[in-house]
């Protein structure tokens, strides 16, 4: 049993063997393939639990590559190199969970896999402070109580607790919640302003704070 | 002197010099006209005694005009028969002609003229001489005198004034511009706002800018240039920089023991490599593109972590402080191994180096001390520039600590180690605490 399936789609040979090498050391199951239309035949044959993806392919534009693979609910770690991040390309990042910047350290790659993982299976519960919070029923506990959490609520926590003090702008929670039909407007002010209620209902100070100009975080 | 100061300067300069003129050619136009009129007068009175005294009328006066008129009647051997030989004779001018106190009892200036003395029986007994005072006119000639002067003076004040102000006026969008080229950063040219009429001044700023754009163009292209080999870079650097690492400990197979020092040392070489090309990309890319990850991170830890890779670096964190900040970890990281990696530099030796970390106000102070030369003046305020090296090294380090500090909100200094016998550098980062961060945000707190 590994502790996650992942699927690297990286077009430098020896960048890939030594990802190969480090994810597998660490005990992840590593499927490597070398280009985008592998990667997307791929990630048809099997459920992983996230990608590694280079933004720079030789077939496909990563960025495709990208949105059919979160179109099939696959959570995505982007390798880039800086020169790419533009406006655009963060949007789809927001989407895509996260990137790393080329070139990077693999002790900073493991740290990022491993959270992703963390967030996307397996944990059972996340807790904060007197809170905890099961995913799988979307219910938060806490001192005084218990109560079941709507579902974009339970995503918005689940997401939270999952990266504490990681600061989450009002885009990437959304793009996390819709995908890329963004529903506009403030719904996610209203989720974090319900969430807020309820956490506050359990008997304990709520854990969420605003950070001016930025977003949301637990600490 | 300023350029307004000057114009003005030149503006009331011109004005006076033409009022002087005017005032001058006024004045002796004035003048000239005055005496000739006094002259006449006087020629007229000679001609008229003399009728008289022709005609046999001497029931007549002999002189029309009042005022101080004299009249003398000299015969031909040089006396004067009227008023009488007591007095002596006046200069003899025929045409007439102006002198200066003419005889000792006569102040001031006067019109004199001559006619010739005829009897009735026609013949010659002298001259009839006349002597018109020009005082009147003279009182005239100054009167004119000062109004010219009052006018003069009135008139180059207000056209100095007029004239300070117009130029002032006419120069403002000069100034405009002057204090807009003034402020353009040579790191960081950016065309000059400017709005007017489309003028000289309107061309020099156009000609600035573009200028200014070419500049900002060739920096561009540079910088595209410089990312691009960081980008070639990166994958081998990332390659290299992990194998090394795996080799180094020992986990793929049995290495002696000076391969495996040698083999710490090509990857502690490697980690640089990876670093200063990250470095290399930070300052390549535009501010545009500094795209933070925030997180709200102990900075105590994020210290200690990236410090840990000098065994002899002494590093203190305040327990009991809260030491949270926002910050995006990975590029603190690379704030803090620039800045332990200039001082163990500096200091020549890991042990001469002291991280410490502790709360200041809401800030989170970070101070990275040496016990190197230190710094004097001059290096303090350059030092945070590209490409400016203390002893060895790129350079990049500070200017990219100094790039990524700005970003994360916080500010960054340098001073030398003060006190007898010490010496060395202080580097202080400090960053706005996470507290400071946090609060109501109209727009994220909803409705």
């Amino acid at each position: 049993m590994t502790r996650g399936e992942l699927l690297l789609i990286e077009d430098d040979a020896s960048l890939r063997e030594l990802l190969v090498q480090e994810l597998t050391t660490a005990g992840y199951g590593v499927r490597a393939v070398p280009d985008g239309t592998a990667g997307l035949e791929a990630a048809i044959d099997h459920a992983f639990d996230l990608v590694l993806l280079d933004l720079n392919l030789p077939d496909v534009d990563g960025l495709e590559v990208a949105e059919r693979l979160r179109d099939d609910g696959l959570p995505i770690l982007m390798l880039t190199a800086r020169r790419e991040v533009d406006d655009r390309i963060a949007g789809l990042y927001a989407g895509a969970r996260d990137y790393l910047v080329k070139p990077f350290d693999v002790r900073e790659l493991l740290a990022r896999v491993h959270a992703q993982l963390r967030e996307g299976t397996g944990a059972t519960e996340l807790r904060h402070g007197a809170f905890r919070y099961e995913p799988d029923t979307r219910t938060v506990h806490g001192p005084a109580g218990a109560v079941v959490l709507p579902e974009r609520e339970g995503e918005v926590l689940h997401r939270l607790l999952a990266h504490p003090g990681r600061v989450f702008s009002v885009d990437e929670l959304e793009r996390r919640l819709y995908g890329p039909d963004l529903p506009g407007s403030n719904t996610v002010q209203v989720y974090v302003s319900g969430l807020r209620r309820k956490l506050r209902g359990l008997g304990a100070d709520d854990p969420i704070r605003t950070v001016r100009g930025k977003g949301y975080t637990v600490a | 002197m300023l350029l307004r100061d000057r114009l003005t300067a030149w503006v009331v300069g011109g004005v006076a010099v033409t009022v002087a003129a005017f005032g001058v050619a006024t004045d002796a136009a004035f003048g000239a006209f005055l005496e000739r009129q006094a002259r006449e007068t006087a020629e007229r009175e000679a001609r008229r005694a003399q009728e008289i005294v022709e005609a046999g009328r001497p029931g007549d006066a002999f002189l029309a005009s009042v005022g101080d008129v004299r009249l003398q009647f000299v015969g031909r051997d040089g006396n004067v028969r009227l008023p009488g030989p007591s007095q002596a004779p006046l200069p003899e001018a025929g045409p007439g002609a102006v002198v200066e106190r003419p005889l000792s009892d006569m102040d001031g200036r006067w019109a004199v003229a001559a006619a010739p003395w005829r009897t009735p029986a026609g013949t010659d007994a002298g001259t009839v001489r006349v002597a018109v005072s020009m005082r009147p006119a003279d009182r005239d000639r100054e009167a004119l005198r000062r109004v010219l002067l009052a006018a003069g003076v009135l008139t180059i004040v207000a056209s100095g004034a007029a004239g300070a102000w117009s130029v002032r006026r006419g120069l403002r969008p000069l100034g405009t511009l002057a204090r807009a080229a003034d402020a353009v950063d040579p790191a960081d040219p950016r065309p000059v706002a400017y709005r007017g009429p489309d003028d000289e001044v309107a061309r020099l700023a156009d000609g600035l800018n573009r200028a200014l754009d070419g500049i900002r163009k060739r920096r561009d292209a540079e910088r595209e240039r410089l990312a691009d080999v960081a980008h070639e870079l990166a994958a081998p650097v990332t390659v290299v920089a992990a194998r090394l690492r795996r080799l180094a400990e020992g986990r793929d197979a049995a290495v002696s023991e000076p391969d495996r020092r040698g083999l710490e040392a090509a990857q502690a070489a490697a980690d640089d490599l990876l670093h200063a090309s990250n470095d290399l990309l930070t300052l390549a890319r535009g501010d545009l593109d500094e795209r933070l990850a925030w997180e709200v991170r102990d900075v105590g830890e994020s210290v200690r972590d990236a410090a840990g890779g000098w065994g002899g670096v002494r590093v203190e964190v305040a327990a009991d402080d809260d030491l949270r900040a926002l910050i995006d970890p990975v590029r603190l990281r690379q704030v803090v191994r620039n800045l332990v990696r200039n001082a163990v530099k500096a200091a020549d030796a890991e042990e001469g180096v002291r991280v410490h970390v502790a709360r200041a106000g809401e800030e989170v102070a970070l101070r990275v001390e040496d016990d190197g030369p230190g710094l004097d003046a001059a290096a303090r305020d350059a030092i945070f520039g590209r490409y400016v090296a203390g002893s060895g090294g790129t350079g990049l380090g500070l200017a990219v600590v100094r790039r990524l500090v700005d970003a994360m909100g916080g500010t960054v200094r340098a001073e030398a180690r003060g006190g007898p016998g010490v010496h060395g550098a202080i580097f202080e980062v400090r960053l706005p605490s996470a507290e400071r961060a946090f609060g109501a945000d109209p727009h994220l707190d909803g409705p």
